[in-house]
Order: C-alpha cells, then structure tokens, then sequence
C-alpha cells in the first residue's frame, strides 16, 4: 500500500519534528503579524513542517519510490566513540582519550583488526600532543594526573 | 593536661598558618589561569591580555588567557567559582557575569558575591550618547527636548545588554520613549546609525571613534560622571541630568577562600600596572577609564552595582529568565 | 595614473623580508587551520593574538589576514577529500567536490578549487584597491529589509541545492530554520528551545552541525554496508585537472568570482553566502542540471571561486567602516585595535601604508597559497588510498580535537555525535545535509531581520517592497521560486502520464 516506504518514514519524520516544535514552543508569546514575538516563528515553522511531511507521506502512499532503509547498529560506534573521548578528556586527558576513541571506532568497522587500534593509537597520540599541544598550544589536558 | 593538650594542638594550627603563609611567600610559583568570559579580540579581552601581561612581569610568571565566553559570561564565571582557591585560577569578569546576571537569570549556578572574592577593578567603560548625522540637535539638552516633542516617534539601536540598559535609563530619567531595535552586536547597530535608519544609541567609544572624527556621528554626551580626558570636548550626561552615571565595568575576581596574602598581592601588582602612564594611555585612547581599587571598595561597588543593574534592567522590560 | 603609484607603494610595504615571512607563515598556519577540522581561523586567531604584540601593526596584519583567507584553502581541502567542511563556506564545495573525490577526482576537484580560489582572490583583490570606499557605501545601505529579502531569495535557492527530492530539500531547509532558533531572541533575550540546558544559551555553534552532519555522518554511512553504497575508489585518475577541465571551468570561476565579490561586502553575507548563490546560479544555467550532485566540476569551481573572492571583500567593511562580518573579523578588529589602529572612513587615506600594504600582501598570499596547496594535492590524494578502516579514526580525532577546541567542554561532542545520528538517519531517508545547514544559518537572521524592519517600520510590511533592493531580492526569489516549481510540476505531469 506504501508505495514509497523511505518517503512515507520521511515525511512521518517532518511531521514529528513539526508537531516538537509546536508543543515545546506552546508556551511562546506569538504576537501579530506586524508585532512579531518569540512564539511567531516557531509557530509558523511547525506547522510548516507538519504540511511538508503529510504532503511528502502522502505522496509517498501514491508514488513509487526507495525501498525502507535498513539501519545497522555497528556503524553507529564513531558516535558512541566521539562521546567518550568528551567524556574522558577533561578527567582523563588526551592520551587516555585518544585511545578510548581508537579502540570504540574501530570496532565500528566490520573489518576491524586489532593491530589497526594498536598502529592508529602509536602514530596518533604522539602526533596529537605534536600539533595540538605543543604546536598550537590548544589547553589540553594530556594526562590524567596533569 | 588540658595544656598539654593545647599545646599538641597549636602544631598543626601553626603548620596551617606557616604553610599558606609560606604559599603566599612563594606566590606565584607557575603561570596563572586568567579566565576572560568574553571572546578573543573583543575590547575586554584585549585589555586584560594588555594589563595582565604587564602585572605578569611585575609578579614574575605569566598569566594564561583562557577565554570562555557564553551566556553573558556565566560559563567562565561558573568554572572559576568552582576552581582551586590557590590563586592560580582568577577571572576577569565584568558588569554582566557579576552584577547583572543576577537579576537575569533566575536560577544562576554561581554566586557572584558569595563564590567569589574581590582583587580589584580594572576599567570602568562609560558609553557615549550618539545620535545619526541630520538629526536637529546641537547638544544633549536640544536632543531630550527635540526627543521629548517628537515622543514616541523616534527608534533607538542596541546591540548588548550595557547598551540597553544606558539607553533605557537616560530615557526613563529623562521621560520620553523611543522605539527599540535590537542588534546582535553593536557594531550592526552603528551600521544602521550611520545610515540613518535608527536614529540614536548608546555606544562605547570603541566602535565609533573613527566616526565621529570623519563627522558622519555625532557624540553629545558620555555617561561617566565626568568627563573622559580623551574627549574633552564631550560633557557628561550628568551635566544635563544630575547624578546620571552608568558605566560598564571589568574587574577581577578570585575564588572564595583565595588567601588574603594572595589576593593582596595580586591587588598591588595589578593597581601598580593600572597607575602606570602606558595603561593609562592605553586606555584612555580607547574610551575607558582605570579603575584600580582595593580588594574591599570593589566588594562594595559589586554590591551597589548589582542593585542598580537590576534595577535599570527591570525598567527596561528586559524579563527574568 | 594613482592606483599605480598606491599600489606600488603597497608592494614596497609588503615585499619587506619581515612581512613576506610572516605572510608565508600565515598563509601556511591558515591552511592548516583550515584542514584541521573544527579548528577554525577564529580559535587560532585568538591563540597568535598575544603574538602580534611583538609584531608591528602591518606584519601582525598581514599575518592574521593569511591566515584567514588561508583557511578558507584549507577549509577546500577538507570539504572534498572527506565530505566535512573545514569552514562553513566550503560546505558547498562538498556537494560536488566531494563526489568527485569518491570518484577518484580529488586531484581535479583539489586543483579547481585552488585555481578557481587564486583567479578570484586576484580579482577581488584589485576589487579591494580600486572600489573600497564605494563597495562600502553598498554595505551601509543594506538595512533589516534588505537583508530580510537576501536571507529569503537565499533560502529558496537553498531549495535548489538539492539534487533529490524538492520536498524533502524544503523539509529539510525548515528543519534547519527550526534547529536555528534554539538559544537566546535577539529582540528579548528570552531563550527559545533550550530546556534550561545552559551549554544552550548561546545557541548551537554551526561547527557542531556541520562536522555532524557532514562528516560524522558520512563516516557512519560508509560503516554502513547494507546500503548498496559506490565505495571509495582507490584508482586515481590523475593528479591535476585537465585541460578539458581548465576550460570548463572559466565561465564558473568568472561568475563565482563577481557574486563573491558583492555578496562578501555585505556585513551578514560573506563567504557563505557568496559560495551557495554561486552554485545555484551555476545549477541554473548549466545545459545539465543533473550533473550537480554527482561530481560537476563547476560545482565545486564556482562556490570556491566565491568563497574565497568574498573572504577578501569581506575586508571592506572591515577597513574602511571599522565593522567586522564575522567573528573571524571581530578579532581581526581586536587586533587592530590592539596595535592602535583604528579602521574607519579615513584609514585610506590617514594610513595608507597599511591599507595599500594589506592589499599588495593579500595578493601575495594568494600566489603563496596556490604555490603551497598545488604540490600538497599529490600528497592528499596519497592520503586518501590509505585503507578507510584505518583513515577515519583519524578523522574522527581530528574533528574530536576541534570540536574541544571550540569552548573547551564535553557538551559539545556529544552534541556533535547527536547530529551525526540524525545526519545518517536523515541521509538513510533520503534527506540531504546542505540545504539544513543552510536554513540553519540564515533563518535565524531571516526573522532577525524581519522583526526588526517591522518594528523599525511600525509594523508596515510595506517596507519590504518600497525600498528597492529590498523588493529586487524579493521578486528575484519570487523568479527563483518558479523556475524551481515549473519543471517540478511538468516532470510529475509526465510521471503520471506514463503510469
């Protein structure tokens, strides 16, 4: 019946972020037209965005198109990755957090080899503290008891 | 016994008073942490890399800017309040992070007086009421006479919170109203000066002295209350309306429970660079006026300040947040 | 004849030993910066701060000013060897520079862009010298309805920026307007959106959308083998651009070189804005719309040709008025002001040495720069044959590392994988990143500068076609709006009359 299942989830997504915007913006002032306040805009972007997502749910309902994408978890480690180097940074210093992020990206890829972390971690770390630290002079923690 | 006792008692006491005082003796040992809540390049930060890099070398170390601008400096003022009171973490914060902040935020993660300590104060930055070039006035009196006829009518520009609440006040002293347009910095709003679409603001000298020497601005008065060396030309607001003084200012801030010998210390190293003839004139040139002060007249002027902010503010409708 | 003899005299004052290091040196530093991810020209300009002290106020300049528009070279270079652009203006030079890397063209696309970039710095440079006082006239008589009816025209050319799906581009140019609004009103200083979160009160830094979007997302899509995904070639074919290339790209580099110039004026335009009108423009009068998207070499020419004639204008207003377009200006001005010197309508003729010597030096660092950049291209190119499995925890450290050096704080890492998550969901669904962050970067200026003619108008919206430019901009996005819809509207006419 979907015709176009990655444009149906596509426009379901719109309409979601549409009706986000209009409940966490409820409480805005709108103002007028000529006396515009905080609330206008918002307002006049979710509902936007609620009609921009029917039209292209609907379309999808009538039109041929892309199949429904399949998502993968695994190559969502690069992001769980960044996230800890932000966390370990500051108490933990660069080189701890270098690694951590090394060795969580890595497995992200499904052609990860041990040797690989060990390698990027050998070259990267010297040349992180090389450039950044003492090069640019960013205020990098870089170990943890620094 | 019981002296015995109080004996044993008075070591460690005494160990605790030699070693800070012992600290004190051997402050500073290594760079020190400035804290600037504002972004590089901006007048403030300039002026505390220009005045610390000078007390660096009287106090024999180097002081790190770390600028760390965000919510009106309340990120960098929220770092410092939290940091070591060793004397090796210290702010330079300013009329926003340590006055009126407190009245804009309702719930402030910092406390500007009780998390902090006074060193001592560093400029004050009084602004200067400019009007668009064509607009009929010769002076301050004309322009509030000439604003007051034409009530309602004219638009004024604001691009930050020192800027609002000076305008504000001057209207609300001097009872006439003007439509407000407000800017994401000043400098647009000069812009929007220059080309006549707004017709008056308050503005440091910074960003406007080219102008008003190519004559395409016109300065009527500053907001200090008196007038600034650099502009002799220029009355003071409160020549027209009496006891009229609203000043941006920046100061510098410890940790509380920083040692008094520390702060001391730091206070004579920076007062020492603030009478210097090359701050002066540095400072001069651009608008602003030294303000070196003891540990405890900053405590004070803190004080009063907090109250005055909050109160220009409110009248100028800005909302708690 | 004048100019001759100025510049002249400018050339004397920039071809001093001491100033042509430090240019070279800036230059260098700026194209490093620009590669490095994150790490824009404004950090590093705030770290070589306390250097200029030492310096004299015409060599701190040159330097600082090398590094700005170096980094725009940089920013090139990061935007087509891994989707994430080094500065926000080059993120319209991954639409297509990029494909064209993932084709095994990075070479040509490296070499277009550092061509196209020099051709439109010479340009803009003697744009500089011969029409600064009148360019800056343009700049002041741009007011809030001006710019309104630019942000507007803007946005609905963000719309053709998209080789997909036209609604999904509007989706996702509304999605980025939205995201935009987070942080505080300019008008009450009331907070939109931000749930009390304080790392929110400024607003979302564009940097964190752009790595997240673009290059955090693009790592994760590659991870992601379900997708029937082209991998990235390994053959390269060959270093340079070619002949036929060269000659392809002259009328984009031309025109790219003209918007630049303009839109780079105007306080609130810059780069960005200059490199995406540019690419519409080209998409528009190109015989092969579809090419763009896919590896069109004019577009990835054009947009760098712009960016980079607009970095230079952008000095304008900067020199003659004293009013800096971006954050990179403001420190700029910072320094200046550092030094003593004070920008303004006089400082032309009050110090002639600085200005006719920052403009022979902007030359000069532009030769250095495509001196520099055109061997480093066989040296990227190398890179990128390194196996991807071991190249992008490379990258994502980078970009970590210049994530960090934005505001010093956690938050906004893992605000960045936050965006990279919706940037590979939004991709799986065929959404794509440009036209967001283009909505995310002008819309909240849009309504900025909406709410402001209104209430500098007493809520007349006439405003908005009484004044000239304004209504020019308006009518020209009405124009766009229908060249868009048209062929829209006849292809889906077509489509159900084959069904």
């Amino acid at each position: 019946m979907i015709k176009a299942p990655q444009d149906f989830w596509a426009g379901l997504l719109f309409v979601a972020a549409g009706l986000f915007v209009l409940i966490a913006g409820r409480d805005y002032p709108v103002g007028t037209a000529s006396r515009m306040a905080i609330g206008y805009f918002p307002n006049v972007l979710g509902w936007a965005l609620c009609v921009i997502g029917g039209l292209i749910a609907i379309r999808a309902l009538m039109v041929h198109g892309a199949s429904a994408p399949r998502f993968a978890l695994r190559p969502l480690l690069p992001l769980v990755a960044v996230a800890a180097f932000g966390c370990l940074l500051q108490p933990a210093g660069l080189v701890v957090a270098t690694i951590a992020l090394i060795v969580v990206s890595n497995f992200g890829s499904d052609r990860f080899r041990p040797l690989d972390a060990l390698g990027l971690t050998l070259v990267l770390v010297p040349f992180n503290w090389i450039v950044f630290v003492w090069a640019l002079g960013l205020p990098l923690p870089v170990f943890p008891w620094t | 016994m019981f002296r015995g006792l109080l004996k044993i008692a008075l070591v460690p006491v005494s160990l605790v008073a030699l070693s800070t005082a012992a600290l004190a003796q051997a402050y500073p040992s290594k760079p020190i942490k400035l804290v600037v809540p504002f972004s590089a390049g901006a007048i403030s930060d300039g002026v505390a890399r220009f005045v610390s890099d000078r007390a660096g070398k009287l106090l024999g170390t180097t002081f790190v800017i770390e600028n760390k601008a965000g919510a009106n400096g309340s990120i960098g003022a929220r770092e410092v309040a939290t940091a070591e009171p060793d004397g090796y973490t210290l702010i330079v914060s300013s009329n926003s992070a340590h006055a009126a902040n407190l009245y804009l935020y309702k719930s402030l993660t910092y406390d500007p007086v009780k998390d902090f300590v006074p060193v001592t104060g560093l400029t004050q930055n009084p602004h200067l009421v400019v009007i668009r070039s064509g607009l009929p006035a010769k002076d301050l009196k004309e322009f509030i006479a000439y604003a007051k006829a034409n009530d309602g009518k004219l638009s004024w520009g604001t691009g930050n919170s020192g800027s609002l609440a000076n305008a504000s006040a001057l209207m609300s002293k001097t009872g006439f109203k003007a439509v407000k347009a407000s800017y994401k910095s000043q400098p647009q709003a000069v812009v929007d000066l220059l080309a006549g679409r707004i017709d008056f603001m308050t503005v440091d000298y910074f960003n406007v002295g080219e102008h008003m020497t190519a004559g395409t601005l016109k300065a009527l008065a500053v907001t200090s209350k008196n007038r600034l060396d650099a502009l002799p030309n220029i009355p003071p607001v409160a020549a027209t309306v009496p006891g009229y003084e609203v000043v941006g200012w920046i100061a510098m801030f410890a940790p509380a429970k920083t040692p008094e010998a520390i702060v001391g210390k730091l206070n004579k190293a920076f007062t020492d660079v603030l009478k210097s003839k090359e701050v002066q004139d540095y400072m001069q040139s651009r608008g602003m006026l030294p303000f070196p002060t003891t540990p405890a007249e900053l405590g004070a002027f803190q004080k009063q300040q907090i109250t005055q902010w909050a109160e220009m503010l409110e009248l100028a409708g800005v909302e708690r947040q | 004849m004048e100019l001759l003899a100025n510049l002249t005299h400018g050339f004397d004052v920039a071809v001093t030993p001491i100033n042509l290091l430090y240019c070279l040196f800036g230059v260098t530093l700026g194209t490093l910066i620009g590669v490095l991810p994150g790490i824009g020209p404004a950090a590093t300009l705030a770290m070589l701060l306390p250097m200029t002290f030492s310096l004299s106020p015409i060599t701190s300049l040159i330097m600082l000013a090398g590094i700005y528009y170096g980094s725009q070279y940089g920013g090139s270079t990061t935007a087509i060897l891994v989707n994430l652009p080094g500065e926000a203006s080059s993120a319209v030079t991954t639409l297509d520079g990029y494909q064209m890397a993932r084709q095994g063209r990075a070479g040509a696309a490296l070499g277009v862009a550092a061509i196209g970039s020099f051709v439109a710095g010479t340009v803009a440079t003697l744009l500089l010298a011969v029409f600064a006082p009148p360019l800056s006239k343009v700049a002041l008589s741009f007011g809030s309805p001006e710019y309104f009816s630019l942000m507007v025209f803007g946005l609905i050319g963000a719309v053709v920026l998209a080789s997909g799906s036209l609604l999904k581009a509007i989706g996702m140019v509304l999605l980025g307007l939205a995201t935009g609004l987070v942080g505080p009103d300019i008008e009450t200083g009331n907070q939109r959106f931000t749930f009390g979160a304080e790392n929110l009160y400024d607003g979302i830094n564009v940097v964190i959308v752009a790595m997240g979007l673009f290059a955090f997302a693009e790592i994760v899509l590659n991870l992601d083998h379900t997708e029937e995904r082209r991998s990235y070639t390994k053959d390269v074919h060959g270093l340079l651009p070619s002949l036929e290339d060269l000659r392809r790209i002259v009328n984009p580099v031309l025109r790219g070189t003209t918007i630049g110039s303009f839109l780079g004026v105007l306080p609130g335009g810059g780069p960005l804005l200059a490199a995406f009108a540019a690419y519409t423009v080209e998409k528009k009068v190109a015989s092969d719309p579809s090419r763009f998207g896919r590896g069109a070499i004019e577009g990835a020419a054009a947009p760098e040709s712009a960016n980079n004639a607009g970095a230079q204008t952008s000095f304008i207003p900067l020199l003659t008025l004293g009013i800096p377009t971006t954050a990179t200006m403001a420190l700029m001005l910072g320094a200046m002001t550092m030094q003593g010197i004070n920008p303004g309508p006089q400082v032309v003729s009050k110090s002639p040495d600085l200005f006719w010597g920052m403009i022979a030096s902007m030359w000069l660092g532009n030769a250095m720069l495509v001196v520099l950049n055109l061997p480093m291209i066989g040296i990227w190119v190398r890179l990128l044959t390194v196996p991807y499995r071991l190249l992008y925890p490379a990258i994502l450290l980078f970009c970590c590392i210049g994530l960090t050096s934005l505001d010093n704080r956690a938050f906004d890492l893992y605000l960045g994988a936050a965006f990279g998550f919706a940037g590979y969901v939004l991709l799986k669904l065929g959404c794509e990143p440009a036209p967001f962050l283009l909505g995310f970067i002008l819309g909240p200026s849009m309504e900025e500068n909406l709410r402001r003619a209104l209430v500098l108008s007493r809520g007349d919206f006439a405003v908005l076609v009484e004044q000239p430019i304004s209504a020019a901009f308006l009518l020209a996005a009405a124009a766009l709006l229908v060249a868009v819809i048209v062929p829209a509207v006849r292809k889906r006419r077509e489509e159900a009359f084959h069904e």
